[in-house]
């Protein structure tokens, strides 16, 4: 007994170790890898460099012409001014705040789980017309809110919700997008043999999905988090909503910036810290993604 | 009696299967029903109506296929304008694609500093979106005042000037830039893709790996026997995304898609409801078929682990 397991685990260990001598890559080549993802990553993060040097930016070096990139005398008047401006504002920044995070919240957990229901039953489940269901849902991303735009306001007033949080968050719970993309990964993700092998030890439908798919479609639903967060943090809310104490957090920057390039400073202040929050999100989702594979049942 | 409620309440294992999964995917096909279906029907039927804006409302009159008629043979600008953007279009997605599945593969490989890495990646989507992007477009980035060219400038001036200040001369400068500004819409267009096909390179499971390194196949061998099938339903999503991403990307009047920047204009601005609508369902009916020819030639190569 204790031999063969100490066999086994020389075993797995040696499976372990024998791939990855086999391929590691030379150095050279990492190295170019490495130099290319550089190159890119420069592209990419140039513009948000920018807008972190321009909320420092005092206000003689905004109005520079041509704009030089770096800042020579980096200053918080920005901030301070932002500051100034929100607490001028009629309605206080924590209530925007508030807004802004309680529909993103509710409306990204919603549209995960009724995603991912819809997406589980596509992708696993043989009932009449599930083929045409997915037509569907493919051809429905092709719309974009230009085209429903209209005709949604007149339903959202008619069912008396303009002016209410449903009105921002009921709309994107009917996209499509979303159960594509969940039902992608379901598909390969999971073994059709794993749920009949739930269902044999008496799991309920209901059970596997919370049980079975979901930890294991971890990675692709985060993935949708930080798409749905984004979408949900992006709303200004200004379709739907009048009321000036039910408006979203963007609804400040907009505010800010219609004042013209006086405020480019505060502007960019207000974009800096509306940036903070889907970049988090980002990180941290980003990080439990690599948990969830390291843990999962599949590796 | 109690036979026939049996029949009616009693269900084979098969049949209580398929009601879960309608239960399952109800509440989406609720949602989808109230707020995308009727929504559409709506303003396909605006489409072949003169809709004018009137006290506390609105006021239609059926015109028939007026608008379409006038969009196709009358409007000066709008097929010129659906025919750049194909073009475009046609040439962005498969690199576009390609790249984001280039990036997303090295950056599924084991390094330090791999989670910066794809934040940085994954930065043009947190910022490119929303009001942020407008604001950058609008007000930080015209200090020259000219408005033409918004996007450029904003992707190039920081570049350029961090040149000019390095010592560069202007001739290097002028060509590094304009060869950059390429690589800058590109890489800019795959932050999801990107993420999409890393979270997809996620699901496979490790065991396959091991297994054909077991059997001796070098990484090449590995990527186009393992990799490219098993990612395969990613990269049908992830072309879907890019054509319906490139086809209708959002931009302020000078920037982005000319067909979406006319089909807002009219519908928001000049309040012409029945002809944005039209235009609309054209353009729409344009993606449509392109769509269609990416499921024919490359639908049946997809590999689905399911039966």
């Amino acid at each position: 007994m204790e031999t063969s397991r100490a066999l086994r685990s020389t075993l797995s260990l040696k499976l372990r170790l024998l791939p990855r001598k086999k391929l590691s890559r030379s150095r050279k080549e990492n190295a170019v890898i490495f130099l290319f993802l550089a190159i890119c990553s420069v592209f990419m993060a140039l513009p948000l460099v920018y807008t972190i040097v321009t909320a420092f930016k005092p206000i003689n070096e905004l109005f520079l012409f041509p704009p030089r990139f770096f800042v020579s005398h980096p200053t918080l008047d920005n901030f301070i001014a932002m500051n100034q401006l929100t607490q001028n504002m009629w309605v206080p920044f924590s209530r925007y705040l508030f807004n802004s995070v309680f529909v993103a919240g509710v409306g990204t957990a919603f549209y995960i789980v009724i995603a991912s229901m819809a997406a589980f039953a596509l992708a696993k489940y043989k009932f009449p017309g599930h083929a045409l269901y997915f037509q569907i849902i493919v051809w429905a991303i092709l719309f974009r809110p230009e085209v429903t735009g209209i005709p949604q306001y007149i339903i959202i007033s008619k069912l008396g919700m303009v002016n209410t949080y449903f009105a921002v968050i009921l709309p994107v719970l009917a996209g499509s997008f979303g159960v594509f993309l969940m039902r992608q990964f379901i598909i390969n993700a999971i073994p059709t043999e794993m749920i009949e092998a739930a269902r044999m030890d008496g799991a309920t439908e209901y059970r596997i999905f919370w049980a079975v798919v979901m930890p294991i479609v971890k990675p692709a639903w985060l993935t949708l988090l930080i798409f749905t967060f984004q979408q949900f943090w992006n709303t200004t809310g200004v379709q739907y909503i009048y009321n000036e104490n039910l408006k979203m957090l963007p609804t400040i920057l907009q505010q800010i910036s219609s004042a013209g390039l006086a405020r480019a400073g505060a502007g960019s202040a207000v974009a800096l810290v509306l940036m903070i929050p889907p970049i988090v999100i980002f990180l941290i989702s980003q990080s439990s993604v690599m948990q969830t594979m390291a843990h999962s049942g599949l590796k | 009696m109690k036979a026939r409620l049996g029949k009616w309440f009693k269900f084979s294992l098969e049949d209580r299967r398929s009601w879960a999964g309608y239960v399952f995917i109800l509440p989406w096909i609720l949602g989808f029903l109230a707020f995308f279906a009727r929504p559409l029907v709506q303003s396909f039927l605006f489409s072949i109506q003169d809709v004018k804006m009137a006290d506390g409302g609105f006021t239609a009159s059926f015109v028939g296929f007026d608008n379409y008629n006038y969009m196709l043979f009358k409007d000066p600008t709008f097929v010129r304008s659906l025919y750049t953007t194909a073009v475009d279009v046609l040439y962005e997605v498969p690199i576009i694609t390609m790249f984001s599945l280039f990036i997303a593969v090295i950056l599924n490989q084991k390094f330090r500093g791999r989670t910066f890495m794809r934040a940085v990646f994954f930065l043009p989507v947190i910022i490119a979106s929303g009001v942020v992007i407008v604001l950058l477009k609008g007000q930080v980035f015209s200090n020259s005042f000219s408005t033409a060219s918004n996007v450029y400038l904003f992707k190039m001036t920081g570049l350029q000037d961090l040149l000019r200040e390095a010592g560069v001369s202007n001739g290097i400068v002028n060509y590094f830039t304009s060869t950059v500004n390429r690589i800058f819409s590109l890489t800019w267009k795959s932050g999801v893709q990107i993420l999409l096909f890393l979270a997809g390179l996620q699901t496979i499971s490790s065991s396959l790996y091991e297994a054909s390194k077991m059997e001796g196949a070098s990484g090449w061998d590995t990527f186009w026997k393992i990799t490219l099938p098993m990612i395969s339903p990613m990269i049908m999503l992830n072309i879907v995304y890019t054509l319906i991403d490139t086809f209708t990307e959002y931009g302020t009047e000078n920037t982005g898609n000319t067909v979406m920047n006319a089909i807002y204009r009219t519908g928001f601005i000049d309040l012409l409801f029945g002809y944005s609508a039209a235009m609309a369902w054209i353009y729409f009916a344009l993606i449509g078929a392109a769509l269609a020819l990416v499921y024919f030639i490359i639908g049946r190569k997809i590999f689905y682990a399911v039966d």
